[in-house]
């Protein structure tokens, strides 16, 4: 730390002149920052909004039509669209529902003073680090009639399951690949979570004579809810913004059942020419999202005081 | 303080100078050549072609290195490989934007969905004499829109199924080399499943490789409609349904209801359904790649384009190819990867040039020998014996008796997407109906637009 | 030492308040119960550790091998599954060598350097404002840039491309890059750490004569330099790891990224080859596996912050 020297009240500027240059100097801060914030996120969700309301291609964008909300009628009226909101809310939901255990066991494992604690942690982070190309990947053959789970199933005597192109497997494999990339993640913040929980009141506990299941269960978990809430919100948004299980892995099949919301996005814009419609179903994970995201920010005021 | 304030704002404008700067070069990077330029050298004009191609295919490194040295070094060349799958995309987003490709290295049936939204160049002008004679009529038609020339063709191409001799000779399995005993698809299940060794679903030695073609996975519009259309029938009455069924699409291009889905395309689905699935499975959804080369098949439907590497290769087994097989009506698809020029083009002549350069003559030529892929020119057929003895013989033949263009429309893109889907669903065990339906659905308001 | 890397998740045994701590079941413990707990605990970690290691070390010795001994090697499974016995290198040229992957690498590099360095000068400047000087409007200047924290990236793809497009940076390095610099995430990480700097400290500077730019130059950014480096990594990794943005925004080969690259070795469209496949998504993981394991105390409290949003 930089040497202070003797402590001095501050006089503190109170003319308007003063609090006018501040405000300029703040601008000048700013500036660099707002303006690409601007250009490059303020503008394309106003042009997202102008897209989802227009009939175009992108062959030949000139040619464009006003459809109003047609683009968003017919999500509600076109059954793959419809499959595809599904789909994306199975995974999410999915993805949540394993993770949160998983994370916390885990977190709760690499609290212990355990040997080789460290290869574990880096183990578990590795996924959370590699890209989710690279991850779909790995896993495409992993998964495949003759990948490596296959040949594990194989020589412990059991046949060999067509993880990917089977209506039933699809989605189950591809959320348990996502927890497999993310398990590493809800841990840390688990551990992160533990950690601040103040010893005095495990202290207090052990001396009301809660044994460790009832611990964890009527103190631990309680204390630990807001991490529980950030790991559900950060797991639900990774789970919507998901394009590369179905982009790498499945192209949404078998029957669409992996036909992931972003990736139906990017077909529906690239593919199938129809950006408008692509651009009504990005409003609607554009707004999907923030709601979530607000719904966060609600449940984290509420602060558990320890 | 008023010192420090300038100080910290001449660096936030270094900061978006230099912004400005980077976007600037590299922009410029990003710009096209300006219009031709005539030197001592080339006095017709130097030219540098961008072109968007399929990986692997025409137009070849080779042609083009042929075309660059033709011209003394006045053409060069800026090629961007796209794998097969993901090419329609990028045509859809390249098309439109200020670094348009000068030339497109496409698949044949996108003429009409390319040329009508005005991303083809009509190369009428350019063409030589008597090239309508001497072109195939299945490349003609495919490679025109409304009565206008939009691609020659480099290649024609058609299916066919390999066998490797040494397996079927060992399951005692005579399998037919000409059209006129051709199997049925029943007849080809049977004996792909006597030839096939291991459990079905999951063999040691697969009844028929998996599939090779598009992104490698079942569906493909070129090979897997074949199965549906083959149960038609051109010769019923225009407004039954074994007639559509052949054709797949209404002769307008616009409607598929009733074509893609009738009865008989959906117990063709079924049909297609039984090779992936259930005890009489010949062939894996997810298959190891090469499994015919490594001698791991009995069977591949593959094109033309399998000999040469077969060849090269030296495989330790011996092998022919057989007709395709059919469920009521042979049928093949016609239609390669085909080269065209840019309509955006701020150097149309010398693209259109280089297109009629490696579509006819010695190039053309020299690249139907050297590959091994069907020519379209009846001139340079004759002076190719090779196309005249098996197995390229066979090829050549079911093009010209059993080839149909992949159902022409000018939504062929969103067609081609969709009705893969829905076979790629059937194969991994979607009801057939069901799948059709849905194809359908999905594409009507899409072709009506 | 700054709130940030105070928080930082302790890697000292006995931890925290010892939530979980397995020591009181042993009070009525005879040595058998111990030598069972050990044994399970270390089946466990193992399984743990084969769970996410092998899928890695298969993957390495895969893009070491040709196709058919990856076939040959993996039925039925055996130790050759894991072990390369004929080492070939021919993945490997013919990724560097004919496929360009070495471009690819390149291209990813100097984005994610572009990135990293504007995102930091950017990010930077912002947040040394929105802690240390005081003005009006403040609160809702934070808010306007935190509510591009929940901005999906994937949504704004087809308006992004327009709006690239319409300043001709189509298919540049630079486009693939630049919307991303003004990052909500990176501000909001340095304004925590920012913050946790005593304000004792500026106001000594001030008395010194320093102005705005000298108190962020050389009093916030000294004290600050751990958590630049956990920014530097984020971006590194957010950079280093996109794939939709770069796969929608980039056209041409030469300006490939390696995500790209890898990806359209398997699909959709090209035929997969096995081992080029693993060669080349190992290409991508090692770097910032490599950083990772080097600097993994950097990295994991930026990345416990990612999610809090």
């Amino acid at each position: 730390m930089s040497s202070t020297t003797t402590r001095t009240r501050l006089v503190r500027g109170t003319g308007r002149k003063r609090s006018r240059r501040e405000l300029l100097v703040a601008a000048g801060f700013l500036a660099p920052f707002l303006i690409i914030l601007a250009v490059f996120q303020y503008v394309p969700v106003v042009l997202l909004i102008k897209n989802s309301l227009l009939s175009y291609t992108l062959i030949n964008p000139d040619l464009q039509t006003f459809v109003g909300l047609e683009n968003f009628a017919r999500i509600f009226s076109d059954p793959g669209a419809l499959q595809t909101i599904g789909v994306t809310l199975i995974f999410a939901v999915g993805m949540v529902v394993l993770i949160i255990p998983l994370g916390f066991l885990l977190a709760t494992y690499l609290n212990q003073p355990l040997p080789g604690r460290g290869i574990l942690r880096t183990a578990v982070f590795l996924p959370v680090i590699t890209s989710s190309v690279v991850v779909a990947t790995l896993w495409n053959f992993l998964l495949a009639n003759e990948g490596l789970v296959n040949a594990v199933l194989n020589s412990l005597g059991f046949g060999t399951a067509s993880f990917l192109t089977d209506q039933a497997l699809a989605l189950p494999s591809i959320i348990i690949m996502s927890v497999w990339q993310q398990v590493g993640m809800a841990a840390i913040l688990y551990l992160g979570g533990l950690q601040s929980i103040p010893g005095d009141v495990m202290e207090a506990s052990v001396l009301d004579g809660a044994g460790g299941l009832k611990r964890t269960f009527l103190i631990v978990i309680p204390l630990l809810s807001r991490t529980t809430v950030m790991v559900v919100v950060i797991m639900t948004v990774f789970a919507l913004q998901s394009f590369t299980p179905a982009y790498v892995m499945t192209k949404g099949a078998p029957g669409g059942t992996t036909n992931l919301l972003v990736y139906e996005i990017y077909k529906q814009a690239f593919t199938l020419q129809d950006p408008g419609f692509a651009s009504a179903l990005s409003v609607l994970l554009l707004v999907g999202a923030i709601t979530i995201s607000l719904v966060q920010m609600r449940l984290l005021r509420t602060r558990w005081d320890y | 303080m008023y010192n420090n304030f300038t100080s910290r704002r001449r660096r936030s404008r270094l900061i978006l100078t230099t912004l400005a700067i980077g976007a600037l070069a590299s922009s410029v990077v990003a710009c096209s050549p300006s219009a031709p330029e005539t030197s001592a050298n080339c006095p017709d004009g130097s030219a540098k072609l961008k072109v968007l191609r399929s990986t692997t295919n025409v137009p070849t490194d080779a042609q083009m290195a042929d075309y660059t040295t033709k011209t003394n070094g006045c053409v060069t060349f800026d090629v961007t490989d796209v794998p097969f799958g993901q090419y329609a995309d990028k045509v859809s987003v390249l098309s439109s934007s200020a670094n348009a490709p000068d030339i497109y290295g496409y698949d044949l049936p996108e003429t009409a969905n390319y040329a009508s939204k005005g991303v083809l160049l009509p190369l009428d002008d350019y063409l030589p004499e008597g090239w309508k004679d001497d072109v195939l009529p299945a490349t003609l038609t495919e490679g025109s829109y409304e009565g206008k020339v939009y691609t020659m063709g480099v290649q024609q191409d058609a299916l066919g199924l390999y066998y490797n001799k040494t397996l079927t000779d060992q399951a005692g399995i005579t399998v037919p080399t000409t059209l006129d005993t051709a199997w049925t698809w029943e007849q080809a299940r049977d004996a792909m499943l006597k030839c096939q060794q291991g459990t079905p679903g999951n063999p040691t030695i697969y009844g028929l490789a998996p599939t090779q073609l598009g992104s490698g996975t079942p569906g493909p519009v070129y090979s897997d409609l074949l199965y549906l259309r083959s149960a038609g029938d051109p010769k019923a009455p225009s407004d039954s349904s074994a007639y559509k069924t052949f054709y797949a699409i209404s002769p307008d291009g616009k409607e598929v209801d009733g074509w893609l889905n009738t009865p008989e395309a959906v117990e063709a689905a079924g049909f297609y359904q039984s090779l992936y699935n259930g005890d009489k499975a010949v062939t894996s959804k997810t298959g190891r790649p090469n499994a015919f080369l490594d001698g791991k098949a009995c069977f591949d439907m593959f094109h033309a384009g399998q000999v040469q590497p077969l060849k090269d290769a030296q495989v330790s087994f011996d092998w022919g190819v057989a007709p395709m097989p059919y469920i009521k009506t042979p049928i093949v698809h016609t239609g390669a990867i085909t080269v065209a020029a840019s309509a955006k083009s701020k150097q149309a002549d010398a693209a259109a040039e280089f297109v009629v350069a490696v579509s006819t003559g010695a190039a053309a030529k020299e690249y139907n020998q050297k590959n091994g892929r069907l020519p379209t020119l009846n001139s340079v057929y004759k002076e190719l014996p090779e196309f005249q003895e098996p197995p390229l013989s066979l090829f050549y033949s079911e093009l010209e008796k059993w080839g149909q263009p992949r159902p022409p429309t000018t939504h062929f893109s969103q067609y081609s997407q969709i009705v893969e889907n829905a076979l790629k669903n059937i194969a991994y065990g979607g009801d057939p109906k069901d799948e059709l339906d849905q194809a359908v659905t999905k594409l009507s308001p899409l072709m009506s637009r | 030492m700054t709130q940030l890397t105070s928080q930082r998740v302790s890697d000292d045994a006995g931890a925290g308040g010892g939530a979980g701590g397995n020591g009181d079941k042993t009070g009525r413990s005879r040595v058998p119960t111990r030598l069972w707990q050990r044994i399970w605990t270390t089946v466990v970690v193992i399984a743990i550790l084969m769970a996410f290691v092998l899928p890695y070390e298969w993957m390495f010795v895969s893009g070491l091998k040709s196709q058919s001994s990856i076939f040959a090697d993996i039925s039925p499974l055996s130790w050759k599954t894991f072990v390369p016995l004929a080492v070939t290198f021919e993945n490997l040229e013919e990724l560097f060598v004919d496929r360009g992957v070495g471009r690819a690498l390149l291209n990813s590099f100097l984005v994610a350097a572009f990135q990293v360095v504007a995102s930091l000068i950017l990010c930077t400047l912002a947040a040394y404002a929105l802690t240390r000087i005081a003005f009006k409007g403040r609160n809702a200047v934070f808010a306007v840039i935190l509510a591009t924290f929940m901005l999906p990236a994937e949504a704004l793809v087809v308006p992004l491309y327009q709006l690239i497009s319409a300043m001709s940076l189509q298919d540049t390095l630079i486009a693939v890059g630049v919307p991303w610099i003004a990052s909500a995430f990176g501000l909001f990480l340095l304004r925590q750490s920012f913050e946790a700097v005593p304000l004792e400290l500026d106001e000594a500077a001030k008395l010194d004569g320093a102005g705005h730019f000298r108190i962020f130059w050389s009093v916030i950014l000294p004290v600050v330099r751990v958590d630049l480096v956990t920014f530097v990594l984020m971006i590194f990794l957010f950079s280093w790891n996109a794939f939709l943005w770069p796969l929608v925004a980039i056209q041409s080969t030469e300006n490939t990224l390696v995500q790209v690259a890898v990806a359209q070795s398997v699909s959709p469209g090209a035929l997969p080859n096995w081992g080029l496949t693993f060669a080349g998504a190992s290409v991508a993981t090692i770097p910032l596996l490599i950083l990772f394991i080097f600097l993994q105390r950097l990295f994991i409290p930026g990345l416990a912050r990612s999610g809090l949003k």
